[in-house]
């Protein structure tokens, strides 16, 4: 009986907190803007390029990342069906496995990350209706610096320590992204932001110093839950 | 007066004569230096010291490379070696190698000289800086003197952990009076007949 009556409070209240949303259909209307986002980044596993030189050796060898934070904040302004935002943002994922077939090495029980902070200027279009979700899509370029860490293995075929499989280093590049997503209205000021954001770098150099060289762009799968506020 | 002309041309002749001494002393040094000895050990030991570089993941170079030995053998590194040291890390950078060769068996520590087996032929001594493991195994060549071709020698392998000899493979000598065997481990190798 109790636990009708507790289903039932939930329920209503639910369904209170919902109207707000459910009522509020979302015309557009210009001003500003600013939003917070926290989600998953998931990079795509790559080639990364290393240049040796004494000896003067090249491998180029396959990483694999495991889903790391995507966090980030926005600001710009909404001028009716189209969006114009600048971003700061910090993806980051974690180095589960390097392998280098031609050098017969395959590290495993990877220790080590590659995170870039990105500085973007995006563009969107919503798509306005008479529902509270407006769906949009976009994309945005600008810079980051893509940081590489100091990386550990232990070479599962011969049981070799390598606590330098890469060495910490960073670098500046050129960053896109393309992505779409869901604006909920919860009211008038206040929205959720459900979105999607493929995100890509130019080539990043690391290491361009004695002893190596190491290369690699970076592009990863990015999913954000964000609070958005209009003024 | 004659006999004060006498005392100082005696002394100058000891003079010079230490001086000479001394030259020749130091010319020897150096001669003994020039053929790669160490003047630290007796000169039945031939000792070269070289170099050997390795990349960031421990690897030598694309292309096979002869590390600096004496003349009575050839140490030959494969391609893409992978050098470990005794905690299994990786060893990167420029490595200082140091071979050692002889015939005499009282060159060795003393533990390994009383563990020896019978008829000892000569042996090889690897050193590579931190290295003590090769990934794949280093051909080492080695001239074996009086024992004639078509005779098969035993190699063994000096464990400093134990203090003994383990017997690690046979080899038959060429024609050419030499043998040559796979060398993973970077220490102390025995010949014996």
């Amino acid at each position: 009986m109790n636990i009708r009556r507790n289903l039932a409070a939930v329920a209503t209240l639910v369904g209170v907190a919902a109207i707000p949303a459910v009522c509020f259909a979302s015309p557009a209307r210009p001003g500003a803007y600013m939003s917070g986002f926290l989600g998953v980044s998931a990079p795509q596993d790559t080639t990364v390029s290393i240049s040796e030189f004494n000896p003067v050796t090249t491998k180029d060898a396959q990483v694999e990342f495991d889903p790391g934070i995507n966090i980030g904040g926005t600001a710009g302004y909404d001028f009716g069906f189209f969006r114009l935002e600048g971003e700061m943002s910090y993806k980051r994922g974690e180095i589960t496995s390097v392998t280098e077939e031609s050098f017969g090495t395959r590290y495993r029980n990877v220790d080590g990350h590659i995170g870039a902070f990105a500085m973007m200027m995006n563009g969107f279009f919503d798509l306005h209706n008479e529902s509270p979700v407006t769906p949009y899509l976009g994309g945005g370029m600008g810079f980051a610096s893509v940081n590489l860490s100091n990386t550990r293995g232990v070479d599962a075929v011969r049981g070799a320590i390598n606590d330098h499989v890469f060495r910490s280093d960073d670098d500046t590049v050129f960053a896109y992204q393309a992505g779409a997503g869901m604006e909920v209205a919860l009211n008038r000021r206040l929205s959720l932001d459900l979105g999607y954001r493929y995100f890509g770098t130019s080539l990043a150099s690391f290491r361009k110093d004695w002893p190596n060289s190491t290369d690699l762009r970076l592009k990863s799968h990015n999913a954000a839950f964000g609070l958005r506020l209009k003024f | 007066m004659k006999k004060g002309i006498k005392e100082v041309a005696a002394l100058l002749l000891g003079a010079v004569i230490c001086l000479g001494l001394g030259a020749c002393g130091s010319g020897m040094e150096d001669s003994f230096m020039d053929n790669g000895s160490n003047p630290s050990q007796p000169t039945t030991v031939s000792v070269k010291t070289g170099t050997i570089a390795t990349d960031s993941w421990g690897y030598t170079g694309s292309v096979p490379v002869q590390v600096l030995a004496p003349s009575e053998t050839e140490i030959a590194v494969q391609e893409r070696t992978l050098l470990v040291d005794a905690s299994h890390s990786v060893v990167s950078g420029i490595i200082t190698t140091k071979i050692s060769f002889s015939r005499d068996l009282t060159t060795v520590a003393a533990a390994a000289q009383t563990s020896a087996p019978a008829n000892f032929v000569s042996y090889v001594n690897l050193s590579m800086g931190p290295a003590r493991t090769a990934f794949p195994a280093l051909t080492v060549t080695v001239d074996v003197g009086a024992v004639s071709a078509g005779e098969t020698v035993t190699v063994y392998n000096y464990d400093t952990g134990t203090g003994r000899w383990i017997s690690a493979q046979t080899a038959v000598v060429n024609s050419a009076g030499k043998i040559s065997f796979p060398v993973s481990q970077l220490s102390l190798w025995g010949i014996f007949r």
